[in-house]
């Protein structure tokens, strides 16, 4: 027994555009017609691992609640002194100030500009605390436990912004497609750096270059079109990267060659990876022929702190964790200001799960809510949504912070699946219908977005970026 | 429809060689061919218990490096090493996590020792690795909060998974947190690599009377006998392994034993192809696996391994173009592409280094591919077949192949001598590739298009006889053909 052609581009993340023709046939980079998205982009970025989300977003005081006694109550050597935290206002539920982990300066200057919104205590029901479950309902927005080759949402919503086997309208910088893009349409790229993106001739022979070419070619096409499905995966991916590594110029590395030393100067892997997506975004606000990707992926790993988690003092390992984020992500921003592309930017922080309230030892194990971060030129900075409850009350059966859409709820979460309709709907224009019938189905075990819109009115809105408008 | 006493002929020698080992040698497709499948099952696997480790672990290079060379020579075990790498990635644990080349090595040392032997064995013996302790946090699990991280793995990927064929959950919450109060109090001494066990750290009933009885698997049925308390065989450090005892006899729903079905599974998906994912697919080739080696009560791999060898499934990949849709292909795993290619093309490279192209060492090529040792990217280990393809890796491939075709200005044995491969009185375009094919063991995937492709790239400037003597040619296109057939996707499963 094996699995229909249909199914294997499925189980993939880099597919062909159905059954007739390779994808790379068509001229690479090429976005498809699509009314909405109106040349906006996305960055996501992942904090793999599962980032201590109350030592990042953390109460400065109790205001007319507990947090702060509830938080030095639950921690100890990981305490982050009140004095210390960068303040970022007040929590509307609870009054208690709030301020950031002081390693996270460049994300506190990003907000100073009022351009960084934190949407508090994002979840879903029934929380996983495997790491590879919990990955799963992020990355497929389903939490019914998805197939570990279902369709990832930002795939989905790619779908339905239109584009085909013939774009490439997405990059992901790593080893591989973040199952976040998987889908079966269209053509997502993964490579780590663009620097050896060209296609490996024999440099003491370049007379030989075209008959190789063709020769590549051919063989490429020819794997595609015998149907065999592993091997039609490999040609398709092999075209795929011929055909881009033609289309990239330098022009970024030539024109900015400033900044992409202040990126070398950081030094951390995810300044690094947010190099390579600055590279392709100049390429494609230059107008460079052939190249119109618009959807990014990068990764940040090593949040999974379960010892030696450290409080806010240099040199801890989830202070240094932040700092290299928080550094990476304001010089990213301020690039791309530079560049003039911020207010087509969108940037998205999510990690897997929070960790949980009480610490274990030196770290912290498996927890559920966390904040997540949309950062942007038209993002409206601020906080959203509530602090989680994390009195002993609030706790589920484990110590988590307990996930209730109960509307008498003062401390009600957020639907993760609320923040990715708010990019898809109000950034990228998707239509509410479409989200609901392909990106963000609700689900039997607790899910109904319509549901969870409070205000009454039929719309995924959390309120960080403006209404959708061309 | 096949079985221990069908014969192999020359095809399926080259299969059972190449999924078994790293590349086929003629030397080595010839001695197989004629054998029956269960002879060639039990040649391949007589190999002794090993304890070869790659060196002592100075910094992790030289640890990736020995290994990697180790994988080249011709006495090395093959089969062993690609159950090793089986295994690494099963347990997967990275350097970066460890922080310590050394503990590396000696695990590597662990799970080649264990790598044929018996299971139950095999994971008592992870969780007592100093590697292991350090990489899920044994080291800081203590009785006042036990640390979760090794027992949920333990359970979630080393083990019985986190649901069985039928879908059900094979464990809770409830059973990790338990678990982790068996491996509390285990440590080991930093730099001196030594475990020990300490009782004044671990979680004692009398001391925490709230957390209930140490007993595991109450919650949910299907489980076999359901609450198994895993300190009836005393209190202490006898639980660790009273645990894995346990875990061994966890059954699916349908009463089958749920560690063997799951690691006959992902046999089959390293050995055969990715379709043995879907349990539905798995479920009749694993039950057949298991009956006839025993493996759900002996927990022995080496009958598991030769049961899969002699089954046609082990054969399914071995298929010849034209292909079908319905034609089931294995992605090559990044290292078994590379060693395999170096064997195949008997290059031996000069420290470790491929004297061409971007000059890089056999270790960064593997890495750039997408399987580094020692450094899978999470617990997880490497995700395979298709995620193994990328639009950075299939690059990554052919780079290998152009530095393999680009080291030429090296000695005879560092570099490729294509002349010594195929006969240098070749003169017919056509025969000159289907030489070429045959050393890289390709011919039968070739679609008609493909080959005449070959053929049009070597006649490039102009039509044969060709003329292998002429060393130029020889450097510029026979060199060139070798790289494009590296490049070529049909190299890149089997």
């Amino acid at each position: 027994m094996t699995l229909s052609r249909r199914q294997f581009l499925t189980r993939t993340g880099l597919a062909t555009g159905g059954l007739m023709m390779p994808s790379w046939l068509g001229n690479p980079f090429v976005q498809a017609a699509s009314a909405a998205a109106a040349g906006r982009s996305v960055v996501v970025i992942h904090l793999d691992g599962g980032n201590d989300g109350l030592n990042t977003v953390t109460p400065v005081d109790d205001g007319g609640g507990t947090l702060r006694t509830d938080y030095e109550a639950n921690r100890d050597n990981l305490r982050l002194p009140a004095g210390s935290l960068l303040p970022i206002g007040a929590d509307a539920n609870t009054g208690a100030q709030l301020g950031l982990n002081p390693a996270l300066a460049g994300l506190k200057a990003i907000w100073d500009l009022g351009k960084c919104a934190v949407v508090q205590g994002c979840g879903y029901p029934r929380n996983n605390l495997s790491h590879d479950g919990s990955n799963r309902v992020w990355r497929t927005a389903y939490p019914v436990l998805s197939a570990p080759d279902a369709n990832g949402w930002m795939g989905n919503a790619l779908i339905d912004l239109g584009y085909l086997g013939t774009d490439i309208p997405a990059v992901n910088i790593g080893p591989k497609i973040a199952p976040s893009f998987r889908q079966a349409v269209t053509n997502v790229l993964a490579f780590e750096s663009l620097d050896d993106f060209g296609f490996p001739y024999d440099l003491d022979h370049p007379g030989d270059d075209a008959a190789k070419r063709a020769c590549v070619d051919l063989m490429f096409s020819s794997a595609v079109a015998t149907g065999q499905a592993q091997e039609a995966f490999v040609g398709s991916t092999c075209g795929s990267a011929l055909l881009a590594t033609e289309a990239f110029v330098e022009s970024y590395v030539n024109d900015r060659g400033a900044w992409v030393s202040l990126y070398d100067e950081l030094g951390t892997g995810l300044a690094r990876d947010l190099r390579e997506v600055a590279k392709i975004m100049y390429g494609v606000s230059l107008g460079v022929p052939g190249m119109d990707a618009r959807y990014f992926q990068v990764s940040m790993d090593g949040y999974d702190t379960h010892a030696s988690q450290g409080a806010g003092d240099p040199g801890a390992r989830h202070y240094e964790l932040l700092k290299g984020f928080g550094e990476a992500v304001q010089l990213f921003y301020d690039d791309c200001a530079d560049m003039g592309i911020i207010d087509d930017t969108l940037i998205l922080v999510w990690t897997e799960f929070g960790r949980r309230v009480k610490q274990n030892g030196s770290g912290t194990d498996h927890g559920s809510l966390t904040p997540v971060f949309a950062l942007g030129g038209q993002v409206l900075g601020g906080l959203y949504g509530n602090h989680p409850d994390i009195s002993p009350a609030g706790l589920d059966s484990q110590g988590n912070m307990a996930y209730s859409q109960d509307p008498l709820n003062p401390y009600r979460p957020t639907d993760f699946r609320d923040v990715y309709g708010t990019v898809l709907a109000q950034w990228l224009g998707v239509p509410e219908a479409t989200l609901l019938a392909n990106v963000l189905r609700p689900d039997p075990i607790g899910y109904d977005p319509v549901q969870y819109w409070v205000d009454g009115n039929h719309d995924f809105d959390i309120g960080f970026v403006p209404p959708f408008a061309p | 429809m096949g079985d221990e006493n069908t014969l192999l002929d020359e095809s399926s020698a080259g299969h059972f060689i190449r999924r078994t080992g790293f590349g086929a040698l003629p030397d080595e497709v010839a001695q197989y061919t004629g054998l029956t499948r269960g002879e060639a099952a039990d040649l391949r696997l007589d190999f002794k218990r090993s304890r070869y480790k790659p060196g002592s672990g100075k910094d992790l290079y030289k640890v990736q490096d020995r290994w990697l060379k180790f994988l080249l020579k011709k006495r090395t075990p093959v089969l062993q090493e690609k159950l090793v790498l089986f295994w690494h990635d099963h347990f997967a644990t990275n350097n970066a996590g460890v922080g310590s080349s050394k503990m590396m090595s000696e695990q590597n040392r662990m799970l080649r020792y264990h790598c044929a032997g018996n299971m139950k064995e095999f994971v008592k013996d992870i969780g007592r690795d100093v590697a292991m302790v350090e990489f899920l946090n044994t080291q800081q699990n203590h009785k006042v909060e036990p640390n979760e991280n090794y027992s949920r793995e333990l359970m979630e990927l080393f083990t019985l998974g986190v649901y069985d064929f039928a879908g059900n959950e094979n464990y809770r919450q409830s059973d990790i947190v338990q678990i982790a109060r068996a491996f509390t109090g285990w440590r080991y001494v930093p730099l001196k690599f030594k475990l020990y066990f300490d009782s004044t750290q671990h979680d004692f009933q009398a001391e925490f009377p709230g957390r209930g009885p140490k007993t595991i698997f109450t919650e949910v049925g299907g489980f076999g006998p359901a609450g198994r308390a895993f300190d009836d065989v005393g209190e202490g450090a006898p639980e660790i392994d009273r645990v894995v005892d346990i875990l061994f006899d966890h059954t699916d729903t349908d009463g089958q034993n749920t560690v063997a079905r799951r690691t006959t599974q992902r046999l089959l998906e390293c050995f055969c192809h990715g379709g043995f994912a879907d349990p539905s697919v798995a479920q009749p080739v694993v039950d057949a696996l298991i009956a006839s080696s025993g493996f759900d009560s002996s927990f022995e791999i080496k009958p598991l391994v030769r049961a899969l060898l002699v089954h046609d499934a082990f054969y399914e990949t071995n298929s010849a173009a034209p292909h079908g849709p319905g034609t089931r292909k294995s992605v090559k795993w990044p290292i078994d592409f590379v060693i395999g290619t170096l064997r195949m093309l008997d290059i031996k490279p000069k420290k470790n280094r491929l004297w061409g192209g971007d000059l890089l060492t056999v270790r960064e090529h593997v890495a750039r591919i997408g399987q580094s040792p020692m450094e899978p990217p999470s617990v997880f280990g490497w995700d395979w077949e298709e995620a193994w393809i990328t639009t950075g890796s299939v690059l990554a491939r052919c780079s290998f192949a152009r530095d393999i075709a680009m080291a030429r200005s090296t000695g005879k044995s560092t570099r490729l001598v294509a002349t010594d491969l195929i006969d240098p009185a070749l003169t017919d375009p056509g025969d000159i590739v289907d030489a070429a094919t045959d050393v890289l063991g390709i011919t039968d995937e070739l679609e008609t298009a493909e080959r005449n492709g070959f053929v049009t790239y070597l006649t490039s400037e102009g039509p044969g006889p060709l003329d292998l003597t002429d060393p130029d040619f020889v450097d510029r296109k026979l060199n060139g053909l070798f790289a494009l057939l590296i490049q070529c996707p049909a190299y890149q499963v089997h």
